[in-house]
């Protein structure tokens, strides 16, 4: 677990090479919790994802490391790790939509509670990425919310923006992204 | 055009956004896009999407950890984070609807099944409210929040875990009984109605003072069961932890995990748990062994792990009982002695593994406390194991208690000594020894107290017959069964049987003996106890004279009749001649090759506590002896540290000595901040004391620290301080940030003390003043457009609390109405300008003069907003003329190009980047 906090200490000293490994471990570390979740629990349960993404702070990190320039980072290496394992599953259910190999069961199968129900992680993806494109700063808040689950104000403070600034920001983000979902964008 | 009317698109939808849909927006855009007909629909598209999107994304795929403060939870504005443990986080909350009070809100960690939970505690909430008592908190609700996890509204209770208080304050062991009693009797209540509490714990069980009297309160009934802690065997270690939080406080039925119904008698054993920690300072089972343990090994030492009794915890705990005494005003070895016996089995019984060997109800395990503090016998007897002993013993008394001695003075190499063949510091070893020995034989063999005078004499029948009656054996056994009779709390016995053993010392050793010192010492404890202070005192006298000339002079057992004495003449009033004894102590205390620091620390509190009854005595020195000696002694996180600290760092503050006085208190804060107790009354003792120091300061640092200690304060003394004091110091704070130029803290701070007041139910005059702070701080921050929308709303609740309160008030109107412009809401930001304007007229008033340049300026800008351009004009022209005449404030200038930028439609208004 060192390790992660070397990265850390890199990312502190501006080695922004160490952002991609960091982001690697803790991809991998996030997998594997839930694959060994799986393995403990009983058919059916549902994969909490908030008890993961702490329980990998706590793993990775150590309880006692609560500075706030560690957190940005661990935070936004958890954003993008978490975007990926959830876009991962979406895709690979819609595949098994359009008729998959059934019998595999793997992590991709278990239920999500909240996300899959309420928003389409597919649409929202594409409409991330074009999001990036035009405003990145408005693309890294959304992340930071939506799949690190930070509050607003830590958003701001993680972006180093005014509070007033990120509701601007997450006002317009949010107005855009839905349209683009609805799929306004396209016509 | 995309490029160029991209940061327009942002802006105009930023200044439409907050603008209700409709006609208002619509005014706005006509204006604000003129003919360019795809910037329209662009703009129009978002804020459609803007109006449907409320929600969207708002919770997060991973959700948030935990609420923050300002959040709120259906009728409850979540205030301040008030603590945190294993199944959840609690907030201190306001409740808005029906009432306005103040609430504890417990926010439950993880995603339990949210329904389920509440639906468990539907079917308990009528029970629930049946529950009427002193010291229960209520539960008054649960629901589930936003996110869909479920939360408990609850009486709010401002106290601090009952082993915390009990620490704190020093309680003696009967005053830790007298609260107990009173938390059995509460459990008791909940019992007769049907409720199971099943997470009794010290945390659970918080105390505040009442007029200094202290009132165990009982939090989160009903919780722990709509939360259902059940274990299966699919449950993960790291779950175990979060849900249960505390196994150390859980009964063997819950550890098991058979299904076995939890009943009331699981809440005894808690109870228990509860009473042993109290007591002892530790918990039955070690928590460290616990959590260090795997899931099973963990329930097995739950279910099978058979406790030390109290006595034997405390007695083998080494340097840590001596700790753990001095917060229970006494020593490790009178702590030994006290629970030896009554309390050992009271706490036995109610921890028996079988759960039907406990007391069957609460307020049974009450009774039998009360008994033990009034000196009856009580009813649990010895515990299991020794309870078969016992039967034995019981058949057989005389034949085994004759045979235990036998073997006890032959495994003790005592046969066939004589007084000449040892030296008399060995034989003093030697009798101690026997002593104790017999002690724990006769804690096997004596049931109850009832049989204790039967047993007295058999067992002296026999030894008599064994050793003959001028032997020192049997004078060893006449002082251990003095010892148990005075434990018990029968006196005069205990004096009768010291005094016989004084005179078989004083045959077979003679009038000097150490053993002769210690005889006499002991009469002397018993005399005092009995109330005979005299011959107490002649007793404990003679028994140092003899140690004086002796090379035991500086061992444990002459201190202890320094003590002994020192105390005695304390409670006559004599405080010079015990300061003088005390004095004596230390010197031999410190004489001893191997000072015993523990002793040394108890006997400078005592001695600082007699010295402030003498004018002339140095308590300082005193007390800076007991930082040094503390320091060498206690682990840095100690509490005892902090007190020390506290202790020196105040004398010299009281004795006028700031300077030197500072580096103390400092250390005191810091070590309050870091340490368990922050936020306790002591801490905010140390904030206040620092605080007087560097408040009189005037360099730049001093000022900030002022301001951040007031503040640290005003957070931490909620729970101590008077209303009175509480707003007079968040005045205080308000004033001294608007002295900073913080408009914004400066209107939290008057808007916390305005809503102390309205909490304490107030009435309105006497919040009149504040509310005139209120006013002119929200006009403030009116002024400037670039603020946080919370800011702005902030202002609002104020001043619409405040137009409550005062609805005519045409101040509290142009406060209201500039806010509002703020908050976009144009149309009733006009209707109370305008009739603000009406009533203030053309008044020459210095209070209406002042506020004229706002009401002005704030009327242009919201009839320029609303597209009447005339008044906005007119407005404009007086506000302008009043800038010319110097009177339009420092924010005069902005403001007025606040107005000409909307007068010239500029799309880029002040809201932009």
């Amino acid at each position: 677990m060192s390790e992660i906090t070397n990265f850390l200490d890199q990312l502190a000293r501006g080695d922004e090479h160490a952002a991609e490994r960091l982001l690697e471990v803790v991809y991998s570390e996030l997998r594997m919790l839930a694959a060994a979740k799986l393995a403990k629990e009983a058919p059916g349960h549902t994969l909490q994802p908030t008890a993961l993404v702490h329980e990998a702070w706590l793993r990775l990190a150590g309880d006692d490391r609560r500075d706030w320039k560690s957190r940005r980072y661990f935070f936004g290496a958890c954003a993008e790790a978490m975007r990926r394992i959830l876009i991962e599953r979406a895709r690979h259910k819609a595949r098994l939509k359009r008729g998959g190999d059934r019998d595999r069961v793997e992590l991709e199968d278990v239920e999500t509670d909240e996300p899959l129900a309420t928003v389409d992680l597919l649409a929202l993806d594409e409409a991330l990425a074009k999001l990036t494109a035009e405003d990145p700063a408005k693309a890294e808040l959304v992340k930071l919310r939506f799949f690190a689950g930070l509050t607003l104000d830590q958003a701001s403070r993680t972006l180093g923006i005014s509070p007033a600034t990120a509701d601007r920001h997450w006002a317009y983000a949010r107005a855009f992204l839905h349209h683009e979902v609805r799929g306004g964008g396209e016509r | 055009m995309q490029n160029e009317s991209r940061p327009t698109l942002e802006a105009l939808f930023e200044a439409c956004r907050n603008r209700e849909p409709g006609a208002e927006r619509q005014a706005y855009l006509d204006g604000a896009c003129g003919d360019d007909a795809e910037l329209r629909s662009r703009v129009e598209a978002l804020l459609a999407s803007h109006d449907e999107a409320t929600g969207f994304l708002e919770d997060p795929a991973v959700s948030v950890s935990r609420e923050e403060p300002g959040a709120r939870i259906g009728n409850y504005k979540l205030l301040q984070e008030i603590g945190e443990g294993g199944m959840g986080v609690v907030y201190m909350a306001e409740q808005e609807k029906p009432v306005r009070r103040m609430v504890a809100v417990k926010v439950i960690k993880l995603g339990m099944d949210t329904k389920q939970v509440i639906a468990r505690f539907e079917a308990e909430r009528q029970a629930l409210a049946l529950m009427d008592h002193a010291n229960i908190a209520r539960v008054l609700d649960a629901g589930s929040t936003d996110a869909g996890r479920p939360y408990f509204v609850m009486e709010l209770v401002r106290g601090v875990p009952i082993s915390e208080y009990c620490d704190t304050h020093k309680l003696a062991t009967d005053e830790r009984l007298g609260l107990f009693v009173d938390v059995c009797r509460a459990v008791q209540h909940a019992h007769q109605k049907g409720i199971i509490h099943r997470d009794l714990k010290p945390t659970n069980v918080l105390v505040t003072s009442h007029d200094g009297t202290p009132v165990p309160k009982i939090i989160d009934f009903g919780v722990a069961k709509a939360t259902n802690q059940r274990l299966t065997e699919r449950t993960l270690f790291t779950e175990f932890h979060q849900f249960i939080g505390t196994p150390e406080y859980m009964s063997p039925e819950q550890a098991e995990m058979s299904g076995l119904d939890v009943d009331t008698r699981s809440d005894i054993y808690a109870l228990g748990v509860l009473l042993y920690q109290l007591l002892t300072g530790t918990t039955p089972v070690d928590p460290t062994d616990l959590r260090t343990a795997g899931f099973e090994e963990m329930t097995r030492m739950i279910r099978e792990d058979q406790p030390q009794a109290p006595s034997t915890r405390i007695s083998r705990l080494g340097a840590d009982g001596d700790r753990i005494a001095l917060h229970r005003s006494t020593d490790a070895g009178s702590l030994t002695r006290l629970f030896r016996g009554d309390l050992d089995w009271i706490v036995m019984k109610a921890l028996e593994k079988d759960r039907t060997r406990r007391y069957d109800s609460a307020s049974a395990f009450a009774e039998d406390v009360l008994r033990h503090l009034e000196d009856r016998p009580v009813e649990a007897g010895p515990p299991s194991v020794v309870y078969r002993a016992r039967k034995f013993a019981h058949r057989n008394r005389k034949t085994v208690a004759a045979v235990l001695l036998l073997v006890l003075v032959i495994a003790l190499g005592l046969a066939g000594t004589t007084a000449g063949f040892l030296s008399a510091s060995a034989q003093a070893r030697r009798s101690g020894a026997i002593s104790d020995s017999l002690q724990d034989v006769l804690a096997m063999t004596d049931p109850a107290r009832a049989a204790a005078q039967g047993d007295v004499e058999s067992v002296l029948a026999t030894v008599r017959e064994v050793f003959g009656e001028e032997h020192a054996t049997y004078a060893a056994v006449l002082d251990t069964l003095a010892l148990r009779l005075h434990d018990a709390g029968d006196f005069d016995a205990a004096s009768e049987l010291g005094r016989e053993s004084l005179g078989v010392w004083k045959d077979v050793h003679g009038e000097r003996h150490p053993n002769t010192a210690a005889a006499l010492a002991r009469l002397g404890t018993f005399l005092r106890a009995q109330g005979d202070y005299l011959e107490a005192e002649t007793a404990l006298r003679q028994s140092l004279a003899i140690r004086a000339s002796s090379p035991d002079a500086s061992g444990p057992a002459s201190h202890d009749a320094r003590i002994a004495l020192a105390e005695l003449l304390r409670d006559r009033g004599e405080f010079a001649a015990a300061d003088e004894l005390l004095e004596e102590s230390l010197a031999a205390l410190r004489a001893s090759p191997t000072p015993a620091h523990a002793r040394i620390i108890a006997t400078l509190e005592m001695r600082a506590a007699v010295q402030l009854n003498i004018p002339t005595a140095d308590t300082r020195e005193t007390l800076r002896a007991l930082y040094a000696e503390a320091n060498g002694f206690f682990p840095d996180d100690s509490p005892v540290l902090a007190m020390a600290a506290l202790g020196y760092g105040r004398i010299l503050f009281q004795e006028g000595d700031l300077e030197a006085s500072e580096p103390y208190l400092r250390e005191a804060l810091e070590r309050y901040r870091a340490g368990q107790d922050a936020s306790g009354f002591y801490h905010v003792v140390a904030l206040e004391l620092v605080f007087q120091l560097v408040r009189g300061r005037e360099d730049p640092e001093s000022v900030r620290e002022t301001d951040e200690l007031l503040s640290e304060m005003i957070r931490f003394a909620r729970v101590f301080w008077s209303v009175d004091d509480l707003v007079k110091n968040q005045r205080y704070y308000a004033e001294r940030m608007v002295e900073r130029g913080r408009i914004v803290a400066a209107l939290d701070a008057a808007w916390d003390a305005y809503r102390t007041l309205a909490n304490a139910k107030r009435p309105a005059e006497d919040r009149q003043s504040l509310r005139g702070d209120l006013i002119e701080l929200s006009v403030k921050v009116s002024v400037d457009a670039d603020l946080a929308p919370e800011v702005f709303a902030l202002a609002r609740d104020a001043m619409e609390l405040a137009r409550l309160d005062d609805p005519d008030n045409a101040f509290v109107q142009v406060a209201l109405g500039a806010v509002l412009y703020r908050q976009g809401e144009l149309d009733r930001a006009a209707e109370l300008l305008d009739r603000a304007q009406e009533s203030l007229g053309d008044s020459r008033a210095r209070e209406a003069r002042k506020v004229a340049p706002v009401l002005h300026t704030f009327r242009a800008l919201v009839h320029a907003a609303l597209g009447d351009e005339a008044v906005a004009r007119e407005q404009l022209a007086v506000v302008r003329d009043a800038l010319e005449g110097g009177s339009g404030g420092e924010h005069g200038p902005a403001l007025v190009r606040e107005v000409e930028a909307l007068l010239e439609r500029s799309a880029s208004s002040n809201e932009g980047d």
